[in-house]
């Protein structure tokens, strides 16, 4: 027997959640969902003339789900419509062909192999819905036939192909100098046919100065130098952004098309543009080892959601926004420390350096200005030239007043002073700085002694400013249309007579601004993971040839074993824009045992 | 031999995968732009989308479609309090709370207006207009103009700051000049960078656009006879058109600043594209409203019967010849997944459903305010729509109204309830025949309203008490017996409010006279049924705070020219 609040039990009824009984209906209704998936790849070789051959691939990928929900027409909110049961189909089906033709010869010292390809991919995904309430015999039959009033039926299919055609070119010399080049020419059914074809070219070297023989320094084992530019293009949006889309409705029995998004029709592919230059090393007999690349990542014909004024009857569409840039560096380092037969420790370190600005945006989509920056605002970031993407465009908390209000800023239009409000409606928008980290990176150490190994990793990310929705839902002060919840203790430190140092707004019932969305809730973004630690053990040799093994080893690990971030309970490493919701699910921790046996 | 049936094995399997050309595709669900130039009759579909805008569910709770904007509006007065409020979804109006610009009454009736003007633009950019326009697609023409109409009308009645007599508002909007600014216009040939640069339109502009597509309108729909209650013909432009002009007599009445602001910008260069008013006086628009009032009546329109207001099966929820426009909800309109199931209108405003929150089980009854109940006199028949004090619990009272609920049910109820809207059909536990309604937009009581106000003004106070009294005394008294006592113009007025308010209580009307005649909204009074945290009165001689609607935030964010209305949030005594 549960109670369902509505005073069927004991004539009492419940404020918040009546008619309903979470536990009773996690027993009684029916959640089910069985799919199946198969994959089949296929190719032939076929080598005619000497050193070409054509290799043709195809393969397809089929998914399947049937999902099937009833919920029971006996208690709760769904008695009144007799229960409802649903039930849909999806299915996705791939298939992707290639075909290549492969050169490859070696005159004496150079190498040279060519490669000209195609390749087509086709998705297909169907979907069939059903909905009926009024289950007539809720224990026996819980599909469509056992219930008696149509609610809903829909289906339909979407497609979305790709087609590629392809060149690379390699070439090595003596295996100590090596440059390839390649192009790539590819059209998206997510395009307009008169736009949808992108051009993308790439080419890079290697060059390892080791392996000359001019090269002197003994105590370096081997360098490389290595460059690379390349491209690659992005049509990751929804179908049909190209066009104006209209939705077909009934409206009271009749059919009326209604507009629902705007289209723009040169949408085109995104381009990725890759330039690396770096060195790899080892030195000292292979004691230290790393590399260093410096990279720059170039992003033109940025495809992102565009926003416009609400009163154009739309909310705003996707549209090739602009150029990114990333720069950045990235250094790798290995060192064994020690190296005994017996004893062996080694360290790695890494850090990755990453600058990330919009480097232009067209006149057309520069609509406001900001601190010097043009731009748009998407709801709560700012999209502005010069600027990272992602940037924060949010409300500024300018702490509590002399009588425990909290305050934030606006701009005074005439002197242009920043000034202190308590309304949250009047005041005004500012950039809010980067989600992005300044530095990050990993490091670890690993020992051996005496059959034992000892693997540990940490995984860090210094910088950046994320929001902590979590913490912002529990700062919030009681009201009348909300249900009743966990409050943080910080709440303790609000402003009274008595408590006037703090940021902390006193706590008023009704008061909805006192958590409103600003800066106040951003947090710093920086967080230390100790990502896994492994021990293990292996057997000695003569040990295990007794048991006719070759080896044997025992093992204990656990990874992610814990986080280090600003505030317990906030993990940025869940979102990369900074978005972060206490109802997002951190790195779960396992740990393992295990045994590993080679015969 | 053999190597040559081996090649041609390979060659058998190579060759499927051969294939591969980027195939056209064209979407599962809905249409392209393309698309839709080749469908036949995409003129009718983009035309019937403009009603069906009226259905747009917005973000609050207490918002399904146009019926869902009325709501707000009804419980912005005094017109409908609820009877608890634990399911009460206008607990904003209530409260005097959550009224800024990014809140629901802010971002939701917004891109309700524009995504219904929207459509309305469309239809007018697909049908051009040529000496071989048909009389159908002039029709479709003259529906979205007449709808178009209608929306600015709302809005910049809605969104026009109007003084509340509280100086912290009243000083802001003076320093942000916002007196007299409504909304901003887009028609079909605004282009994205002027929606991203313009401003909000002055009242003397505002009018005349709406007129100039009202007067479009009536030329197009002449002899259009339509086929549903939720299509404009001329007898609904006539009736904007008496809205229209009835708003700018009592304006220029009041003020005659905003008269001489009205007729200097009369022949403005960047007007031209506008019919002109041809005014001078207030008196010149009170006639034109008397005079389309009574056009819109003799389209073959006449007020509620006694019969068809005391109908529980089919009393409004079923267009008649008394209602001009509607919006009529089909079981099949209500599309899955947006909550049709408890978001209705019938869900918040009869008590008769399993499905909704104003019901036995959910108790937000909604009632009528108990001082305006104690005015209704006994001759008037309307007085059985709520439930009487002196019969609330007893079943033997039972019989006195019309209800579908069983006498035992109906004594559950509690005092004043309202029992004039009812599901279809009388069915009251599935949604989708229950809520399946008609509600009511325009009704010829209003016209004959509108008229006897009107010719108070410029036909003398006798005459338009004259005219009242005889319109109540035919159509809404048994006995003949309503005598109107009022002495003044603003006694009068006060009469024409309380008639509306009893004849239009929880349509959404009043919150418009409310806003032109300036009238406080009084909800604390000894005896009152409002809930006690709702119990603020506005002042006398002003608009309430909370009536005028501040703009979206979204859209302020992506226009820096637009300077929002101050906001009203917890602004009373």
């Amino acid at each position: 027997m549960y109670d369902y609040g509505n005073g069927a039990v004991n004539g009492v009824t419940r404020e918040i959640f009546l008619n309903e009984a979470p536990l009773q209906d996690d027993r009684l209704n029916v959640s089910t969902n069985s799919s199946n998936s198969y994959g089949m790849q296929g190719y032939t070789d076929i080598s005619f003339i000497e050193d070409l051959k054509l290799t043709l691939n195809v393969s397809i990928y089929n998914t399947e789900n049937r999902d099937n929900d009833a919920s029971n027409p006996y208690y709760g909110f769904d008695k009144t419509r007799g229960g409802q049961v649903g039930v849909s189909h999806y299915r996705t089906f791939a298939f992707n062909t290639q075909q290549l033709l492969n050169y490859s010869k070696a005159f004496g010292k150079h190498t040279v192999s060519a490669l000209l390809g195609h390749e087509f991919t086709r998705n297909t995904s169907t979907t069939l819905t059903g909905r009926k309430n009024n289950i007539f015999a809720f224990k026996m039959n819980t599909e469509l036939a056992g219930a008696l009033s149509l609610v809903s039926t829909n289906s339909y299919k979407n497609f979305y192909n790709i087609e590629g055609f392809f060149f690379r070119g390699q070439y090595d010399y003596d295996n100590k100098l090596f440059a390839s080049a390649s192009f790539r020419r590819d059209g998206s059914s997510r395009f307009h046919p008169s736009h949808r074809w992108g051009n993308f070219w790439s080419f890079g070297g290697a060059w390892i100065l080791t392996k000359e023989k001019w090269f002197k320094p003994t105590w370096m084992d081997m360098l490389k130098l290595k460059a690379s530019f390349g491209q690659q293009g992005n049509d990751a949006i929804g179908d049909f952004y190209y066009s104006d889309f209209y939705n077909l409705s009934a409206v009271n029995g009749e059919g009326s098309l209604a507009f629902s998004n705007k289209g723009k029709r040169d949408i085109t592919w995104e381009t990725n543009t890759n330039m690396n230059l770096g060195f790899e090393f080892e030195l000292f007999k292979q004691r230290l080892t790393g590399s260093v690349e410096y990279y720059q990542r170039k992003t033109t014909d940025m495809l992102l959601w565009f926003s416009v004024p609400p009163s154009l009857g739309y909310d705003g569409y996707y549209d090739n926004v602009g150029d990114m840039m990333n720069r950045g560096v990235e250094l790798n380092l290995d060192a064994d420390l020690i190296r005994t037969k017996a004893f062996t420790w080694a360290m790695n370190f890494n850090i990755t350096h990453n600058h990330n600005n919009i480097s232009y945006l067209p006149e057309q989509n520069k609509t406001l200005e900001k601190e010097g920056h043009a731009g748009y605002a998407n709801s709560s970031r700012y999209v502005g030239e010069g600027l990272p993407i992602n940037t924060w465009y949010i409300k500024k908390y300018a702490g509590v007043n002399e009588q425990g209000l909290g305050t934030w800023y606006y701009t005074d239009a005439t002197t242009g002073d920043m000034k202190t409000t308590t309304d949250y409606s009047s005041a005004d928008y500012y950039l809010g700085g980067s989600p992005h980290p300044d530095v990050y990176g990993g490091f670890g150490t690993s020992l051996r002694a005496y059959g034992f190994d000892l693997n540990v990793n940490f995984i860090y990310s210094l910088g950046g400013k994320a929001y902590d929705s979590g913490y912002e839902g529990m700062m919030r002060n009681p009201e009348p249309s909300i249900a009743p919840q966990a409050y943080h203790k910080d709440l303790l430190n609000a402003w009274s007579a008595e408590n006037t140092n703090t940021t902390v707004p006193r706590f008023q019932y009704g008061d909805l601004n006192t958590s409103a969305f600003s800066d106040r809730f951003l947090v710093d973004a920086s967080t230390l993971t100790f990502k896994s630690i492994t021990l293990g053990y292996t057997f000695p040799a003569q040990l295990v040839k007794k048991l006719q093994l070759s080896s044997l080893r025992l093992f204990i690990s656990c990874d992610n074993v814990a986080y280090w971030g600003k505030r317990k309970g906030f993990d940025p490493r869940t979102s990369l824009d900074g978005s972060v919701y206490d109802n997002s699910y951190s790195p779960m921790r396992t740990a393992s045992a295990g045994i590993s046996v080679k015969f | 031999m053999k190597q040559f049936i081996k090649s041609i094995i390979f060659l058998g399997l190579a060759v499927p995968t051969l294939t591969g050309c980027l195939e056209e595709v064209y979407p599962g669900q809905g249409f392209t732009q393309e698309q839709l130039k080749e469908t036949d009759n995409s003129a009718a579909a983009l035309s019937k989308a403009i009603p069906g805008a009226f259905l747009r569910m917005g973000n609050g709770n207490g918002h399904y479609g146009y019926a869902g904007l009325a709501m707000d509006r009804e419980t912005m007065g005094a017109e409908i309090p609820v009877y608890s409020t634990l399911y009460d979804f206008y607990q904003d109006e209530g409260f005097d709370h959550q009224l800024g610009p990014e809140y629901y009454v802010a971002t939701d009736w917004w891109p309700f207006y524009y995504e219904l003007i929207k459509k309305c633009n469309l239809t007018l950019g697909a049908v051009p207009i040529t000496e071989f326009t048909s009389a159908e697609e002039l029709a479709y023409v003259g529906n979205a103009l007449g709808y178009r109409a209608f929306a600015y009308y709302d809005m910049a009645c809605a969104y026009e700051y109007k003084k509340t007599g509280f100086t912290q508002l009243d000083s802001k909007a003076e320093a942000d000049k916002i007196y007299g600014l409504t909304v901003p216009i887009r028609t079909e040939f605004t282009t994205q960078q002027e929606a991203t640069k313009d401003t909000r339109a002055p009242f003397y502009a505002m009018y005349r656009f709406i007129m100039t597509d009202l007067d479009r309108a009536e030329k197009y729909l002449q002899g259009y006879k339509r086929t549903s209650a939720n299509m404009i013909d001329q007898s609904v432009i006539f009736g904007m058109k008496a809205r229209l002009w009835l708003q700018m007599g009592s304006r220029f009445e009041k003020s005659s600043t905003d008269l001489q602001a009205q007729i200097s910008h009369e022949n403005d260069e960047a007007l031209a594209i506008y019919n002109k008013l041809g005014i001078t006086s207030a008196n010149d628009c009170f006639k034109k409203a008397a005079q389309y009032a009574r056009l819109a009546i003799s389209q073959g329109h006449r007020p509620t019967t006694k019969a068809e207001w005391f109908n529980s099966t089919t009393g409004f929820n079923t267009a008649n010849e008394a209602w001009l426009l509607a919006v009529q909800i089909n079981s099949n309109d209500m599309t899955n997944g947006s909550h049709w199931n408890w978001k209705n209108f019938v869900g918040n405003m009869s008590s008769e459903n399993t499905f909704g929150v104003n019901n036995l089980e959910y108790k937000a009854f909604r009632e009528i305010d108990a001082a305006l109940y104690k005015t209704i006199e006994a001759g008037d028949w309307r007085k059985s729509t709520w439930i009487d004090p002196a019969d609330a619990g007893k079943t033997d009272a039972y019989s006195k109204y019309t209800t579908l609920f069983k006498a035992a049910e109906w004594a559950q109820l509690p005092a004043y309830t309202g029992l004039k809207f009812h599901p279809r059909s009388g069915e009251m536990k599935n949604y989708k025949v229950g809520a399946a309604v008609d509600i009511p937009l325009m009704r010829a009581e209003e016209m004959y309203l509108i008229e006897a106000e009107a010719k108070a003004h410029y036909e003398g106070l006798e005459a338009g008490k004259q005219a009242l009294t005889n319109y109540l005394n035919t159509y809404r008294y048994d006995d003949g017996s309503y005598l109107c006592n009022a002495t003044t113009m603003d006694g009068f007025n006060d009469e024409i409010l309380r008639q509306k308010r009893i004849e239009f209580w929880g349509e959404g009307i009043v919150f418009f006279d409310y806003k032109r005649l300036e009238k406080a909204v009084i909800r604390r009074y000894d005896g009152s049924n409002h809930p006690e945290g709702y119990q603020f009165n506005t002042k006398a001689g002003y608009v309430a705070p909370r009536m005028n609607i501040c703009l979206s935030h979204y859209e302020t964010m992506y226009n820096e020219n637009l300077v929002n209305n101050p906001n009203p949030t917890n602004v009373h005594e």
